[in-house]
């Protein structure tokens, strides 16, 4: 096999037990040939290519848990808090200031030629900031005349100026719900939820058009590849069972310029005929059309809403200060129905359940449907599972599902969660991973991206070190090993999307997708996992250099 | 009242599953005397509309010989909104159909974004169930929730329960919500606002549809108002208002027409741009039953 590239490497971690480490992998037709020492593979025959023999490769990692939609927002400006990467590779510093924020803005006005074009921003995070908030008359110091529109990294609250609110025609006689007026009554340039920032149509209505374009699921997919991503889910941005969206998915997911594969779920929320049992038939239909990037015929419900928003629905003791229950985005009563009808014609559902009664209600569907239904291997996953019980863990184990669990929320909601929403108690046991593994429930662990930066191996991190922005390790007895959150950001997350046999480890046979690293994960202080330099990665045996 | 020519009323339409929102949307599609609705559902299971009304059925929607269409939800609700803004000129009025677990109220807002006016927020409660639901460990703060958020609660099912029952469920309804509330069919036109109830009154297609008679009072108002006069009265109506629309001034701010709008509790009073020309006067529409004598003192107490 003449053809065979046999890439070196400081070292190799398989992920398979049947060869654990490894100097070399010979790849060929973007597969897998086989793993080994230099000399075992050319004996073989084949080119031995070293242009990794100073790096430690490993399987392609697979983000288990993201919206391709995220992308669109690197049309605009960063300004969060965080320190962020743009598809570029430029690294975007985070904005610790109100004043950081607005210097951020100003040198985004001055590359604006236009004097009529908005200007757009994204990732405001003000929670982090002595003043808490921002008002147009902040960012009336950037500009008095062009419109602003910041939106927060929440997405669901934007702050505005004085001349975007003039242009929308917001005024204190502006009765939507959602646009915050002062003591004065006047708007202050804080519009909360969708309604009240769609006023805004110029920022809102360019930030939206952006954000379903093809460039957005592109600028994702190299934000994937920077993170040493082969392979990431998109879990239901948009209504799949439809012949024009799979199409359309087709056209961005082949070309070149996508540099991940990607499993797109179907969103029966966001689109569809409205008949679930109608949709299943033509989802199962369309899974015929999936390739070797594209995967297509999982499903997914949204059962609650986020534990920081308080929209998740949560099982007693509730929400710090008793505040209302969260919100249902499916009617409990409807949800076996609905889920029955993917399942029974053999698809692969996946269910975000935030609260602890968000589990409850889809672990009693499931057992409906499997007690009418029996199914072998059905994988259906628990997605997010943030206050998930040992005895929650236990059903799933008995009822076949997995879990992805949240895991970067530790760090970065870990402290609003002990102050503000469950807790220091139940902050502790968040996220639960260690408990799931030990329960014997198969393990995955994401991002959410763009609701946290893709990076799995900053996920990794947390999972292993649960420490908190402020520097505490909260709930160390759900810790879980470097072994085991590797496992978690690879094979874990193939098995959830029915491709463990095919990607997720390195193995003959198996695709040649890899991430290509600086350093050994096993090798750094576990703390420093995160720091690790992703050089890109290697798919179906092409390498892919991270910002290229 | 004709609708503001730019500007398209937006009724929104909730309650829990079962409690006969789709059977509402069912008779407002079918009710050929209340004018042309753009009919917004989540999806077109339950839909059941005479097929030989049915003029197309283009994928996301159904049009239908009367005027009306329905439109499902499967590409979002923001594009579907921007479809119909689109044909304003086609519609009397959008009717929003939320689904059985969303907040009305929410989706509400969504009527006070450029080319609607939210006209009403309307939640169906089922007097078999609705007050056992509500103590529902999973959905009672959602069914308490849509009912907070209603102008309008239309007591479903009255038919299938004895009166003390039907009693019960209207005192408990009274502790529920501060919205104005009705029983039976009677709501339809109360449901879709004044030109659908005088469309009724003008009694065009009484007999077929079998609406009652609403009670209809209009008084001018050459003169401004009193602020607190108009408040006090907005907040102490006979019973059976539901709506009052019109424009008036008022003697603290002379120069400008305001608009007023009420429908159930919710009072809004919008000072309007420049030089709009209009006739000072509110209507009132009260359920089929009110004296109108009662309604007409009421009005005629805004001069004071």
């Amino acid at each position: 096999m003449s053809d065979t590239r046999i890439y070196t490497a400081k070292i190799i971690r398989t992920l398979d037990t049947g060869r654990a480490t490894a100097q070399a992998v010979g790849v060929s037709d973007g597969l897998i040939m086989s793993v080994g020492s230099v000399d075992e593979l050319s004996a073989a025959g084949g080119v031995v290519d070293t242009r990794f023999a100073e790096k430690v490769i490993l399987p392609g990692f697979v983000e288990a848990h993201c919206h391709s939609f995220g992308g669109g927002l690197w049309n605009f400006s960063y300004c969060g808090w965080f320190d962020r990467t743009g598809p570029d590779g430029t690294v975007w510093n985070g904005c610790r200031s109100a004043d950081d924020v607005l210097t951020r803005l100003r040198e985004a006005e001055a590359k604006l030629t236009d004097p009529d074009e908005p200007l757009i921003a994204w990732g405001l995070d003000p929670i982090y900031f002595d003043g808490d908030r921002m008002f147009a008359r902040d960012l009336d110091r950037v500009s008095a005349v062009r419109p602003i529109f910041v939106i927060h990294a929440s997405l669901h609250l934007a702050t505005v100026n004085t001349a975007m609110l003039d242009l929308a025609n917001i005024g204190p006689d502006t009765l939507m719900e959602g646009v915050d007026k002062g003591v004065d009554g006047r708007p202050t340039g804080e519009l909360q939820e969708f309604p009240a920032m769609s006023l805004a149509t110029a920022g809102f209505g360019a930030l939206g058009s952006a954000m379903m374009g093809d460039q957005a699921m592109i600028n994702f997919a190299r934000l994937a590849r920077n993170a040493g991503v082969t392979t990431l889910s998109d879990l239901g941005s948009m209504g799949v069972a439809d012949r024009s969206v799979v199409e359309r998915l087709l056209s961005i997911v082949e070309s070149t310029d996508f540099p991940v594969r990607m499993s797109a779920f179907h969103n029966p929320a966001f689109g569809g005929s409205g008949d679930m049992d109608t949709d299943a038939a033509l989802l199962a239909e369309l899974s015929a059309k999936s390739t070797d990037k594209l995967r297509i015929g999982h499903v997914k419900f949204v059962l609650d809403g986020s534990i920081q928003g308080f929209t998740a629905r949560l099982r007693p003791p509730g929400y710090l200060g008793d505040k209302p229950n969260g919100i249902w985005l499916v009617a409990p009563d409807q949800l076996a129905d609905q889920l029955a009808a993917f399942h029974r014609a053999g698809l692969l559902v996946h269910a975000h359940c935030n609260g602890d009664e968000a589990v409850d209600v889809f672990l009693d569907a499931v057992e409906r449907v499997l007690a009418d239904h029996p199914r072998l291997d059905h994988r259906h996953t628990v997605q997010h599972c943030q206050l998930t019980s040992p005895g929650q863990y236990r059903r799933m184990k008995a009822l076949g599902l997995c879990a992805n669990v949240f895991s970067n929320h530790i760090w970065y909601w870990g402290e609003q969660h002990c102050s503000d929403t469950v807790g220091y108690d139940r902050a502790c046991r968040m996220n639960a991973a260690a408990t799931a593994l030990s329960e014997g429930v198969p393990l995955s662990i994401h991002s959410d991206s763009p609701v946290t930066p893709i990076g799995p191996l900053h996920v990794a991190w947390c999972a292993v070190n649960r420490v908190s922005s402020a520097g505490r390790v909260l709930g160390p007895q759900e810790q879980i090993g470097v072994d085991e959150a590797m496992s978690a950001i690879t094979l874990g997350a193939a098995y959830q999307l029915k491709m463990d046999d095919e990607i997720g480890s390195i193995a003959p046979g198996k695709r040649a997708d890899f991430a290509v690293l600086d350093a050994d994960p096993w090798d750094v202080p576990p703390e420093k996992i995160r720091d690790i330099n992703v050089w890109g990665t290697v798919l179906g045996g092409v390498p892919q250099p991270a910002g290229g | 009242m004709t609708k503001d020519p730019t500007r398209l009323p937006m009724v929104v339409i909730g309650g829990y599953l079962g409690a006969g929102k789709t059977t509402l949307v069912n008779r407002l599609l079918a009710d050929p005397g209340i004018g042309r609705s753009a009919v917004l559902v989540n999806d077109f299971g339950d839909i059941d509309i005479d097929s030989s009304l049915i003029e197309s059925h283009d994928g996301d929607t159904i049009s239908l010989a009367n005027g009306c269409v329905c439109c499902s939800l499967a590409d979002g609700f923001v594009l579907a909104l921007r479809r119909i803004s689109d044909r304003a000129d086609d519609f009397d009025r959008v009717v929003v159909e939320v689904s059985g677990v969303g907040d009305p109220w929410k989706v509400a807002q969504w009527g006070r974004t450029p080319g609607y006016q939210l006209d009403a927020v309307v939640v169906l409660a089922d007097a078999e169930t609705i007050i056992e639901r509500s103590d529902d460990p999973y959905v009672g703060t959602t069914i308490r929730t849509q009912l907070e958020g209603a102008d309008v609660v239309v007591i479903s099912k009255s038919d299938l329960v004895d009166d003390t029952r039907l009693g019960a469920v209207r005192r408990w309804l009274s502790e529920a919500t501060s919205a104005v509330t009705m029983t039976g069919t009677a709501a339809t036109s109360t449901v879709l606002g004044f030109d659908a109830a005088e469309k009724i009154n003008r009694g065009t297609q009484r007999s077929k549809s079998g609406h009652a008679q609403h009670t209809v009072a209009t008084r001018r108002f050459p003169d401004a108002l009193q602020r607190e006069t108009f408040d006090a009265a907005m907040l102490h109506r006979p019973d059976g208002v539901v709506r009052v629309k019109g424009h008036v001034v008022f003697a603290n701010d002379p120069d400008a027409i305001v608009s007023v709008q009420v429908v159930g509790q919710r009072v809004e009073v919008v000072r309007l741009s420049d030089g709009q020309a209009v006739v000072c006067a509110l209507v009132a529409v009260a359920v089929p039953g009110t004296p109108i004598a009662s309604v007409e003192r009421w009005l005629s107490l805004l001069d004071g």
